[in-house]
């Protein structure tokens, strides 16, 4: 599904190049629970910000599906992230003029679900992860811990192949936290990838493979 | 999705209500502003469209050539020639004007302004006869079309058609039509039409004598004829007509009728009713301005709030929204936003068109903005806004970088961030600091041009002058020595004469002046008023240099005129006194100079003093005019009234107060000043909240720097001066800017007024320091309410 080859990011400051990440080499197949690990400055946001399309290599190849990602334009760029991708963030990022139930409607009217699939696949997620009475709540109305089962299921409506999370339970405390934890791992377990960065071991334990970088560079 | 975006609207709209409110309003007031000068120009531009023919028709317009001088009175011998001559005019007519004309019917007589016109009027113009034949209403002499107000004025409920009108008592017109109401947006507005052939019986002069000009001539040209062929064969017939008579050197040109509302030359000699294109012009860039400013301060509401736009219109990136729907999103708010400010103007455009209305002394209504000329430039001019009110946000937006957003940082732009930022606000911030320089130096020197010409020196005294009209006919020296013996007994009045003219009046009398021993062609074109003893007088005007006519000097009556300062300066007199002038009232021999009086002003200050030479005659007895003492002014009036109705039974007492005929002479040219003085005032309150989006701006994203000054100990002082820095060098740069374009702009506005202030230099220092005042007023607001609050606020984020 996914595979970087050589990827190398890098900051021109004047004269010096600040390196970000070093040759990274690496593939995730479909299906997979990915976690990336690592001190503070390894490079593991830009990572998977590359891995998400964000962001850009400074050089490299990466190949989503096979089909060069680096060679995309933005409109090809926001179509994967339309079909393919969702994304989960330490900070949530809802729209906070929208409710529950309109956050959880955006994706889908970008991707023009025709109007009752949509009503029935927003009232489907909602019961899903228990929201029905929060459903006309403002994201600022809600807890930490229910932004982010908002920005999950709003990641998932779609119906996305692979997840990125970056840090999702930084913000949170560890009860809630293992709840999200659970969640990802049910959905991996139906078949969506999942790409997430964290600092803990424990949450890095729910996923099938840990990468560690380190100064920008994949640790053995 | 249309529906998720109004949603995102409507809370914004609704959770900064300050922001939304006032910028709404700004917008609002903008707009409205906008509609009214729309329409206001639309109706400007409307004059003269009703005709049928109106691409067809054309006046005839003279240009001096040594004075540049533009006029259309033309003399009405010239006529028959033109019209034979010229193959290329299908058909034409001829019209003057006699102003306050006795009309009489019975017991019943009025002042009233009498159009004398060439029988093919209705022919060339699409004015219409409610009664009687057109071909054939205007052909007969003494034949005369009146509209019903006039007719029922004095015939009632009679049928006028046939009966008989008597003209200065003297002459009698017969009705043979009446004459539908001319078009609000016709330029030439009579509502009396005599027959031109009329002139044969009353002033035969008229219409033989090349140096009588009182005539205006209007030609329908063949569809296909060349004008500029047509110009040369005026020309050549024209010349050769002047140079048998040894006049100057002219050029004629045929200017459209669409044109001559807007363009007709000085009012001196005008038979139309005419706006300035000067105005016109003014205000099509105020419009511009508004709406300009008005995008500014949209913009500026767009960036104050792009953190966090910024941020929700990346998450709808990740979403799926790609810059097609983002930029649809802008489109649609912005559109929403001046939708509803739209919605708003139109009320306030309903609420205050009243008022408009009086200012401007037209008939605008809410319902003439449906006109689809109207309707395309409110489409375009809200296009226009739209679009600059959207680029600086979308180029913030589409140049930064997605994760940058999303960390709220918007800022940072992947090409040379800081650079692009730094240059693009600073001249969005310095244009807006230039409009609104120069739209304080306008309103500065708009106001005193103004207020020079409400206190403007008129060279005589106005106070408590009355004036008399005296009917022109044989018996108007008698009536008016009767009067005189009659009345000279009161003691609240001081004196009693006459003239031909008094000031407020148009002079209509024009010759060709020229000093004796020298050729006609070095003469002038001067107005000539005769007076009788002790005019100037009671006028109070101030000799320069000779003495007044006397009794005393027998040579006076006859031989000796008086000069205005400008004739004497036209004429290049030296020593005036005792010059021997040709010309005057079409005497044979010379007339001396015996002396030289200041200009005083006897038409619009618009116009520039024309020469005038006074020269005593008994037709001078036209207008009667009395020095009143000023108490008492009422039974005075009684006491005047009585013994003229004693003396005339037949002839209206008709007077005037000269102060007040000044008033409503300045009326219509203050009306207009207001309406540019008002818009540019509202356009100066919109540049100002703008100012204040921007300072705002400024000051909140140098919250988090100021908190941290303030941290490590700066005081509110500080924190003033690091944000003044910023604001002191744009605002120089603006003054270099505005000033000279200010200059140069109010300087040809003031072109427009012969009688005017000068620009000082004062007008400029003031003008940039009040915007720099406003500025330092409005940075002092947002830096103390930053940086007296709580510095762990603006610092906790981030």
């Amino acid at each position: 599904m996914i595979k970087l080859h050589n990827i190398e990011k890098y900051y021109n400051n004047k004269i010096i190049k600040t390196f970000v990440l070093r040759n990274i080499n690496m593939e995730i197949a479909e299906g997979e629970f990915v976690s990336i690990m690592g001190p503070s400055g390894a490079g593991k946001t830009t990572l998977l910000n590359i891995i998400g399309m964000l962001d850009s290599a400074s050089e490299g190849e990466y190949y989503f599906y096979d089909e060069p990602v680096h060679k995309m334009n933005e409109k090809k760029l926001s179509q994967l992230h339309k079909s393919y991708i969702g994304f989960v963030f330490q900070q949530y990022h809802l729209i906070d003029e929208l409710t529950v139930y309109e956050n959880l409607e955006t994706p889908l009217l970008y991707q023009k679900v025709k109007t009752n699939d949509r009503k029935g696949r927003v009232a489907e997620t909602l019961d899903k992860f228990n929201m029905v009475a929060k459903k006309d709540l403002f994201p600022n109305q809600l807890s930490g811990g229910q932004q982010q089962l908002v920005a999950i299921a709003r990641a998932i409506i779609a119906q996305p192949k692979l997840i990125l999370a970056d840090e999702p339970t930084g913000n949170l405390h560890s009860d809630q936290g293992k709840e999200i934890m659970e969640i990802l791992k049910a959905l991996n377990k139906q078949g969506t990838t999942i790409v997430q960065v964290t600092h803990s071991e424990t949450n890095a334990e729910y996923g099938n493979r840990i990468i560690h970088l380190k100064d920008g560079w994949i640790e053995k | 999705m249309l529906k998720n975006y109004l949603t995102v609207i409507r809370r914004n709209l609704f959770k900064q209500k300050t922001s939304s409110l006032i910028n709404i309003a700004g917008m609002a007031i903008a707009i409205a502003s906008c509609l009214f000068i729309l329409l206001y120009i639309f109706d400007e531009l409307q004059f003269d469209r009703f005709n049928k023919n109106e691409d067809y028709i054309y006046r005839l317009v003279i240009k001096d050539n040594k004075t540049g001088e533009e006029f259309s009175i033309i003399p009405a011998v010239l006529f028959h020639d033109l019209m034979n001559q010229i193959p290329e005019f299908q058909r034409g007519f001829e019209i003057s004007r006699w102003l306050d004309a006795a009309l009489s019917y019975k017991q019943k007589i009025f002042s009233e302004n009498v159009f004398f016109a060439g029988k093919d009027i209705f022919k060339v113009l699409s004015f219409s006869l409610k009664e009687g034949n057109p071909n054939t209403a205007l052909t007969e002499p003494l034949s005369v079309v009146i509209t019903p107000a006039i007719s029922e004025k004095y015939f009632g409920n009679e049928n006028p058609i046939g009966k008989v009108l008597k003209f200065n008592n003297q002459f009698n017109f017969k009705v043979t039509g009446i004459l539908n109401e001319v078009p609000r947006h016709s330029s030439l507005r009579p509502s009396i039409i005599a027959s031109m052939s009329s002139m044969k019986t009353i002033d035969p002069r008229r219409l033989t004598d090349i140096r009588e000009s009182s005539a205006y001539f209007y030609f329908l040209v063949n569809k296909n004829a060349s004008l500029s062929i047509v110009n040369k064969k005026l020309n050549k017939i024209l010349e050769q007509k002047y140079s048998n008579v040894g006049e100057s050197p002219r050029k004629f040109v045929l200017e459209p009728l669409s044109k001559v509302y807007l363009y007709a030359p000085g009012s001196n000699w005008e038979i139309v009713s005419h706006g300035s294109i000067k105005y016109v012009r003014s205000f099509a860039v105020i419009t511009l301005l508004i709406l300009l400013m008005a995008s500014f301060n949209y913009t500026s509401l767009l960036t104050v709030n792009i953190k966090v736009r910024g941020k929700e219109f990346a998450v709808r990136r990740l979403l799926g929204a790609d810059r097609r729907g983002i930029f649809g999103q802008f489109l649609l708010e912005t559109a929403a936003y001046l939708f509803i400010s739209l919605i708003v103007a139109l009320v306030i455009v309903d609420v205050f068109m009243n008022q408009f209305n009086q200012l401007t002394g037209k008939h605008l209504e809410l319902a003439s903005l449906l006109q689809w000329q109207i309707v395309i430039s409110i489409i375009a001019l809200i296009l226009f806004t739209v679009a600059i009110s959207i680029i600086y946000p979308l180029i913030i937006i589409f140049t930064s970088d997605l994760l940058a957003r999303l960390k709220g940082g918007l800022y940072i732009s992947r090409f040379k961030p800081a650079k692009l930022q730094f240059g693009f606000r600073q001249i969005v911030t310095g244009l807006q600091f230039v409009i609104t320089i120069f739209l304080i130096a306008a309103v500065i020197i708009i106001y005193k041009q103004l207020n020079y010409m409400l206190n403007q020196d008129l060279g005589f005294n106005k106070e408590h002058l009355l004036s008399i009209q005296n009917p022109y006919d044989k018996d108007m020296y008698s009536r008016y020595e009767e009067l005189k013996n009659e009345v000279g007994i009161n003691p609240h009045i001081i004196s009693v004469t006459a003239g031909e003219n008094v000031p407020s009046n148009n002079i209509n009398n024009y010759t060709q002046v020229w000093i004796k021993g020298k050729k006609i062609e070095r003469g002038i074109q001067s107005a000539q008023i005769a007076i009788d003893y002790g005019y100037l007088k009671t006028l109070q005007v101030k000799f320069i240099v000779g003495r007044d006519f006397s009794r005393n000097f027998k040579t006076d009556a006859g031989k000796s005129v008086i000069l205005n300062q400008a004739a004497c300066e036209a004429l290049g007199l030296r020593n005036p006194i005792g010059a021997e002038l040709n010309g005057i009232n079409n005497a044979s021999d010379p007339q001396t100079v015996i002396g030289v009086v200041k200009n005083i002003h006897y038409e619009s200050f618009k116009e520039k003093i024309p020469p005038i030479i006074y020269y005593l005659r008994d037709w001078s007895a036209g207008n009667i005019l009395l020095r009143l003492k000023g108490n008492d002014i009422t039974s005075t009036m009684k006491f005047i009234e009585k013994k003229w109705k004693g003396i005339n039974k037949d002839q209206p007492f008709i007077y005037s107060f000269l102060d007040q005929s000044y008033d409503k002479l300045y009326k219509s040219e203050q009306q207009t000043g207001t309406v540019v003085l008002l818009f540019c005032f509202f356009a100066l309150i919109i540049s100002c909240i703008g100012l204040f989006g921007l300072i705002s701006l400024l000051a909140q994203t140098r919250r988090k720097e100021i908190g941290i000054r303030k941290v490590l100990g700066a005081s509110v002082f500080n924190s003033f001066l690091a944000m003044t820095k910023e604001f002191l060098i744009i605002i120089l740069a603006a003054n270099l800017i505005a000033l000279p374009a200010a200059y140069y702009l109010m300087h040809n506005w003031l072109q427009d007024f012969s009688y005017r202030i000068n620009i000082n230099w004062w007008i400029f220092i003031a003008s940039g320091s009040i915007a720099l005042l406003i500025a330092l007023a409005i940075i002092s607001f947002q830096v103390i309410r930053v940086a007296t609050a709580n510095p762990v606020k603006s610092l906790r984020y981030e």
